[in-house]
């Protein structure tokens, strides 16, 4: 049966107040999965990289905001930009390397390049193929409007009226604090990532990720290890 | 390494290839307690995590001594692998995978000493497990070999290098070239 999850009353029946129970089709409905992509990720501040990721001018790392590739880069003037990683002219990816250095980024498919803040500096054939009427500095990378940082954690958001970091962490930066103060110099990360894949429909698995990811505190002898390891190194101060 | 493979003695060449069907036939069978008397006490099973990098940073692929890995273990750790293994309490392997290891393109070189060797040979392993579900990995295996005092090899170190950059499995749950991580592990528990 198809189920239509986009009105108020179907989400409504497949929560049971009274007894407290929700249907088992919310943790693998692609519908679901799609609104939440919409009306959650695309809305919420997402951790995006650690500062210490990007030691430099043209340092950069591939990451995602949902289903979205994102690159964030290391400014020539200190400050770190998320940009959308995908050609202005066709859409493809511009930059297929998982993190690095560079100072330029050149779509493989036409040639379309843009520097590190995302413009757009040159295209083949300006004459013969766009008659001299490419404004360049229109078509520039699509830029994440919102990007904070907390005590080394970048984040990005896509909703430009959505509060500030540091408001939306709200009482959830005090746990942050617990890893991230432990010593003055704060924290930095050790190198390498580990990336795994979980099987199955995309979408459906993409949120089986996110949900296996959060709950790291349910055991703590086996996540503590995992945290300790996987996540940073303390810094001396 | 220069190829000189003719240089070989193909009575080594045969031993050391026998103890690699040998391992792998432990690894099928799931005789993993036999398997991890194959490593020395000192041993040392590292798999580095791999990157896709722009050509001119190729050389930055593999993560190095001290980065983040897939497998970063001594035989204390491996021990305890072997232990959940047997515990009946392996969350990944119960139902158990159907694997078969083959290793290939054994190619050796001496080492520092007469007794030791360092081996770099390729591997594919096939698993099979639960309803339907497939994997395929490929990769190479650099290992030092070593003779104890009953001359018999002894597995001192392994690099294995898995020809993957996002690990493609759900987990990496059978031994040789893979058992689970513990975070791997963690996640099935969800």
């Amino acid at each position: 049966m198809s189920f239509r999850t986009n009105d108020a009353e179907s989400l409504e029946q497949m929560v049971d107040w009274e007894r407290g129970l929700i249907a088992g089709r919310i943790f693998a409905d692609d519908d679901i999965y799609k609104q939440e992509a919409e009306k959650l990720f695309l809305r919420s501040w997402i951790f995006l990289a650690h500062e210490d990721q990007l030691r430099n001018y043209g340092d950069f790392l591939s990451t995602f905001i949902g289903a979205d590739r994102i690159l964030v880069v290391r400014q020539r003037d200190g400050s770190i930009k998320a940009l959308l990683n995908a050609c202005r002219h066709r859409g493809t990816i511009i930059c297929r390397a998982d993190l690095g250095n560079a100072k330029s980024f050149a779509c493989s498919f036409h040639g379309w390049t843009y520097d590190a803040a995302g413009n757009l500096i040159s295209a083949p054939n300006l004459e013969s193929g766009y008659h001299d009427q490419l404004d360049k500095s229109q078509w520039g990378l699509v830029a994440v409007p919102r990007v904070e940082s907390y005590k080394g954690l970048i984040f990005g958001c896509f909703a430009p009226d959505a509060p500030s970091l540091i408001d939306y962490l709200g009482e959830m930066a005090w746990y942050l604090d617990c890893m991230l103060d432990r010593r003055e110099g704060g924290t930095e990360t050790i190198g390498g990532v580990h990336k795994m894949r979980t099987r199955g429909k995309l979408e459906t698995s993409r949120r089986a990720v996110c949900r296996r990811q959060l709950p790291r505190n349910y055991d703590p002898r086996l996540s503590r290890n995992c945290m300790g390891r996987s996540w940073s190194k303390q810094v001396a101060g | 390494m220069s190829i000189k493979a003719t240089k070989v003695n193909p009575e080594l060449q045969l031993e050391i290839e026998q103890y690699y069907y040998h391992e792998a036939e432990l690894l099928d069978d799931h005789r993993y307690e036999e398997w991890l008397d194959l490593f020395s006490t000192d041993a040392r099973y590292w798999m580095p995590t791999r990157t896709n990098r722009a050509l001119r940073e190729h050389d930055k692929e593999v993560s190095v001594e001290g980065e983040f890995a897939l497998f970063d273990d001594d035989k204390k750790t491996l021990g305890w692998r072997v232990k959940q293994m047997e515990s009946f309490a392996h969350w990944a392997e119960n139902p158990r995978s159907r694997t078969r290891h083959l290793i290939t393109n054994v190619r050796i070189t001496p080492a520092n000493s007469e007794k030791a060797y360092e081996v770099k040979s390729n591997f594919i392993c096939y698993r099979n497990r639960l309803q339907d579900e497939v994997d395929i990995w490929a990769g190479e295996r650099i290992d030092l070999l070593r003779r104890d005092e009953e001359q018999e090899l002894q597995i001192a170190r392994r690099k294995v290098l898995l020809d993957q950059n996002v690990v493609l499995s759900k987990n990496l749950s059978v031994f040789s070239e893979f058992e689970g991580e513990e975070h791997v592990v963690s996640y099935k528990r969800c």
